[in-house]
């Protein structure tokens, strides 16, 4: 078995801030934006033993923010480094996609076993190798073609023709992009910077620019939001031409600190009145939120459209055609290990988790050329806690101090936690989880520690199980997390 | 060590109507009479529970001994013993009047004669006590001195011409109390010869010293190492030590002997052994007959008490039978209910009383503990002639067993301006009170007379009696006796499972009220679950309120960005922590909040 991982890599820039955005992210001029890719990729670098002792980078997942936000240079500084980072060698072949394992390992290019979600849509690069028998070209001697998911964030109005090939010429292969509503009032009041119809010029860009599989996200439960409006959102979206291959729909959730919290959010009328004139592009008179039954049922319909023009839900709010559901998003679920890089990035290495500060300038001064200079020379090698074995018996290093400065909350995640993780992480995805594949990770019998409680949702009709298979019917993956707060033990 | 000469002790209390400045005047006594030194003296020495500083009332009858110098030259004895002011405590105040020969009533001259003033004086005279007036708070503007010695006499028919005028906060007048006790009240004149006889007060638990008793000697002497009887329980044993009371401590001495209040230890352990109101003698030469003993305590409010974490029930117990040892009116046993599992059924005197043991438990002890609804005792009488005490609702026969149900009764004195009689008299109908006579104390001011069925004011009637006269009427009742109710028991059902530990026993005519009421609370109490739960009130199996709690309509964390999974596991957690209060009937779940907001149904809206 080969242990793959991802990359998550966060930009933390955008044009303005949304009306419901909690993201770490805000407005920078572009000076700040080049300071901030070179010490992202200062991070990366720092970071060079520990990715290697993966057996290679199946995911990288540029999210934000905007990361379509950066300039071309920008863009191509940091995505070629992050390419080479991950042991991936890119080029276009007569306009085509390829991608080598420059590290050469052995059976990298086959699918790796634990996969769960098997992924027709990438075929098209796993079986090169084997179909042609022929070495690659020169330079690729002893270079096995395998098929990463490259993902990027795109926000319409950001990235025009010209951005988007480059990107593509640069090894994208898979972009999301915020549309979030075709009704350009609803755009306007949740503070999206584009209109239904550069969101319609974008998509057609991005299909133009070479791009196939790609995402769309939309949003329900808006301010002023009927029934009506989502399910002509949803329609219109299923009948692009050609169709998204994946579509993320989420429930607008009220985040404290944002200028939505305020109006929606608080109860207090005078904070909401200050707040109102402040941000006179929210008008709350005709915006109320759907009330629940409402937001339940754009929920409901949710799944029930998108399934009619052929995208199964494969995760909560996920959904996709055959073969297109996003792997970066489904190995948080299954436990891959990904390495966060950038500002308040999360990570999951070595069985460890942790997380970047969130100070912009401490992120910065942290990674500064100069620090870098001087922390590898008197680079010092201490392992993270030397008693703390995980698989492989690697460790997480943090060889200089500057990761050390850099990563918050370091923890390594105990058995328990393993164990827990395993079900309120895995259950998100439709296809639930595998008593076999538990015992394997965790090396407990899944029904001794979660049998009764299992038992007791499935008797509910929350659970379903199916011989080794556990997962959520539609009713208990509606209420996931109040069941799952059963699943975290004592 | 030599007769104590009787004619040099008074043994006294100090009876008052709440918040008249009774224990403010006990702490001026020890102060003056140098029990305490300035630096020594904590403001309001006899209330040492955290409960009673904080809330500004005596609970438990404290007694202190100190030695004054008259004006006369002679040194005098005091053994003071200060009394709760709460209607509740009335017993208490019945213990502690019977170790005295005297009492010193205290009003306050801003606010005159109360209800409780009069109960008290009715106690004492009772107790054949003579009883000194003091008229306190006279350094404040809205003194009436005269007004209040004249309603004194009026209403009481005390001589007040001679009444010290004080106030104890500044210590104004104090040694005109001083020696109205020296010469006023009536030095005890129990017989040193004869057989001990001394009168069980109170008792506390020491885990060194074992049982201690605190006793008013009426007749005879003991030393360390007689062996002493309990005359009621029979039990016998060496004392191992006798002594005083120093304020906050104990002072061994080498005998007690008749007119003197002390503490015997006896290495006793068990504090059943020990009966406040029984009387000790010596096993050598036994007295013929005991004194008569104080009328048993009868607890008049119950409910369950159950412990939040149920491994705590030993816990629960351990501490209750503590707190019994000196609060004789505490009554318990163990029950069990389907939906709190296992607790105990606990007799209070009235809702005050168990609102004190309540705290205390918490307080004291620890413990984490849902409460049921309070109830009264019900008579029950069944169609096969046997009669039954009720106090837990679930217990209640089925209605065909049942030929008809008594409820006790009370007789309840209410004081108030003349003004708001007519909101007074409102009241007293909505909580079915039958009206017995109006006397006018003075031109202002009356007291109602009315009977009241106990169950309809041990929630919240002095509250709400206190809003509705604006604090200017109080309130007195004491226990008249049971009389023939149309009576039913209202079952709430959540999700159509009765649970029993929100069952009660109500009025018929205003059982549909209750009901609606009780519902509409669970309603705001019950979290949504994952399916719709039904809240029902029923009668007899008929379903008379119904509210609903919504289903969950959807739980789930639409976004987990950037596989940043410690959100996620912060509200897992909080939502774990959040069930950990709750308790599960029949797959609903229930927080303890709600079984105790049940309680607070009345308040004034």
């Amino acid at each position: 078995m080969k242990d793959f991982c991802g990359f998550y890599i966060h930009i933390p820039f955008c044009v303005r801030k949304c009306n419901y955005c909690d993201f770490l992210s805000s407005p920078m001029d572009e000076k700040s934006h080049g300071v901030y890719i070179s010490a992202l990729i200062n991070e990366i670098h720092l970071n060079k033993e520990n990715i290697e002792k993966y057996d290679g980078v199946r995911t990288v997942y540029f999210g934000g923010g905007t990361p379509s936000l950066l300039s071309e240079e920008n863009l191509e500084r940091l995505i070629v480094e992050v390419l080479k980072a991950a042991g991936i060698k890119f080029e276009l072949v007569d306009g085509v996609q390829k991608y080598y394992d420059i590290r050469g390992i052995e059976g990298i290019g086959n699918k790796p076993e634990d996969e769960l979600i098997d992924e027709p849509g990438n075929k098209q690069g796993d079986e090169l190798v084997d179909e042609s028998g022929n070495k690659p070209e020169d330079e690729l001697d002893n270079k096995l073609e395998i098929k990463p998911e490259i993902t990027l964030e795109v926000n319409p109005g950001t990235a025009d023709y010209k951005k988007l090939r480059r990107l593509f010429k640069l090894g994208v292969n898979r972009l999301s992009i915020g549309m979030q509503s075709t009704d350009d009032m609803q755009l306007k009041r949740l503070g999206r910077i584009h209109t239904y119809a550069q969101f319609l010029e974008c998509y057609e860009d991005a299909h133009r620019a070479g791009f196939d599989n790609v995402s769309v996200d939309i949003m329900s439960a808006l301010p002023g939001q009927s029934l009506e409006d989502y399910e002509e959102t949803l329609r219109k979206v299923c009948e692009l031409s050609p169709a998204p291959r994946h579509i993320s729909s989420y429930s607008l959730i009220i985040e404290p600190g944002t200028p939505f919290y305020s109006i929606y959010g608080g109860k207090e009328e005078a904070e909401c009145e200050a707040e109102e004139e402040a941000e006179s592009a929210i008008e709350k008179e005709e915006a109320e939120l759907p009330d629940e039954d409402t937001e339940r049922e754009m929920y409901v319909m949710t799944s029930r459209i998108l399934a009619e023009y052929g995208y199964q839900r494969y995760e909560i709010s996920n959904y996709a055609k055959e073969g297109f559901e996003s792997r970066h998003n489904s190995s948080y679920w299954t436990r891959i290990p990904y390495f966060g890089f950038g500002l308040g990035a999360s990570s999951f290495v070595f069985d460890t988790r942790f997380e970047n500060t969130r100070d912009f300038k401490e992120y910065i001064s942290l990674l500064s050329e100069e620090v870098i200079e001087t922390s590898i020379d008197t680079s010092i090698d201490t392992p993270l806690d030397s008693e703390k074995k995980c698989d492989k018996n690697e460790v997480l290093r943090e060889p200089y101090e500057v990761l050390k400065k850099l990563h918050r909350e370091v923890k390594q995640v105990t058995q328990k936690e393993k164990m827990e993780e395993y079900v309120y992480l895995g259950l998100r995805l439709t296809k639930g989880i595998s008593k076999i594949k538990f015992l394997e990770s965790t090396g407990v019998d899944f029904d001794n520690v979660y049998g009764k409680v299992t038992e007791k949702y499935r008797k509910m009709g929350m659970l379903i199980c199916e011989g080794n298979i556990v997962r959520f019917s539609e009713r208990g993956l509606d209420i996931s997390n109040y069941i799952l707060s059963d699943f975290l033990l004592d | 060590m030599a007769e104590i000469d009787q004619s040099h002790i008074r043994n006294f209390c100090i009876i008052a109507h709440i918040d008249h400045g009774k224990s403010t005047l006990a702490d001026r006594i020890i102060e003056r009479t140098g029990a305490l030194t300035q630096r020594e003296m904590q403001e309001q020495v006899l209330d040492n529970m955290d409960l009673e500083r904080e809330r500004g009332i005596t609970i438990k009858a404290q007694t202190v001994r100190c030695v004054y110098t008259a004006k006369n030259g002679e040194e005098y004895v005091f053994n003071l013993i200060d009394t709760p002011g709460h209607v509740d405590f009335n017993y208490e105040v019945s213990r502690a009047l019977a170790a005295c020969e005297g009492a010193i009533l205290v009003v306050d001259a801003t606010q005159g004669v109360e209800a409780q003033t009069l109960g008290n004086v009715y106690l004492a005279l009772d107790h054949d006590l003579e009883i000194l007036p003091v008229l306190n708070k006279i350094d404040l503007a809205s003194a009436n001195v005269d007004a209040t010695k004249q309603e004194i006499e009026d209403v009481i028919g005390l001589d007040c011409s001679e009444a010290p005028c004080i106030s104890a906060k500044t210590g104004l007048n104090v040694e005109d109390v001083l020696e109205g006790i020296v010469n006023t009240l009536p030095a005890p004149n129990g017989d040193y010869n004869a057989p001990f006889q001394a009168l069980i007060f109170d008792s506390k638990y020491d885990s060194y010293k074992g049982v201690i008793v605190f006793v008013r000697v009426k007749n005879g002497h003991i030393k360390v190492g007689d062996p002493i009887k309990m005359m009621a329980t029979g039990v016998v044993a060496n004392v191992t030590e006798i002594g005083t009371f120093a304020p906050g401590k104990f002072m061994p001495c080498e005998e007690l002997s008749a007119g003197m209040v002390g503490y015997i230890t006896a290495s006793l352990k068990d504090v059943r052994d020990t009966r406040v109101g029984d009387t000790v003698t010596t096993a050598a030469n036994p007295a013929k007959k005991p004194l008569p003993g104080y009328k048993k305590v009868m607890p008049m409010v119950y409910c369950g008490i159950y412990p939040s974490d149920t491994k705590k029930l030993p816990e629960l117990k351990d501490a209750l039978e503590k707190l019994q040892l000196n609060d004789a009116a505490l009554t318990f046993e163990p029950e069990s209910s389907q939906a709190l599992g296992f607790g105990y059924r606990c007799g209070f005197l009235g809702l005050l009383h168990l609102d004190i043991i309540q705290e205390r438990l918490e307080r004291e002890y620890d413990l984490d503990l849902v409460t049921t609804a309070p109830g009264v005792v019900y008579k029950v009488y069944k169609t096969d002639g046997e009669v039954v005490d009720v106090t837990n609702p679930s217990n209640l026969p089925n209605v065909n067993y049942i030929d008809h149900m008594e409820e006790p009764i009370v007789k309840a004195d209410i004081m108030t301006t003349t003004e708001y009689i007519g909101a007074i008299m409102t009241l007293c109908q909505e909580r079915r009170g039958k009206y017995i006579s109006t006397e006018y104390v003075e031109q202002s001011r009356a007291v109602l007379k009315y009977e009241l069925p106990l169950n309809e004011i041990i929630y919240d009637f002095f509250d709400v009696l206190k809003s509705r006269s604006k604090g200017y009427a109080s309130f007195d009742y004491e226990l008249k006796g049971y009389e023939n109710s149309e009576l039913v028991r209202l079952d709430i059902l959540i999700n159509k499972e009765i649970v029993d530990a929100l069952s009660f026993i109500v009025f018929k005519g205003t059982a549909y009220e209750r009901g609606r009421k009780m519902c509409e609370k669970l309603k705001g109490e019950i979290p949504r679950q994952m399916f719709e739960v039904p809240i029902q009130a029923a009668v007899g199996g008929q379903v008379i309120a119904r509210e609903t709690v919504k289903a969950i309509r959807k739980d789930v964390l639409a976004k987990c960005y950037g596989g940043d999974i410690s959100r996620k596991r912060k509200l897992l957690e909080k939502q774990k922590e959040g069930k950990k209060r709750m308790r599960e009937i029949g797959n609903v779940q229930i927080p303890q909040s709600a079984f105790m907001a049940v309680l607070k149904l009345d308040t004034e809206d």
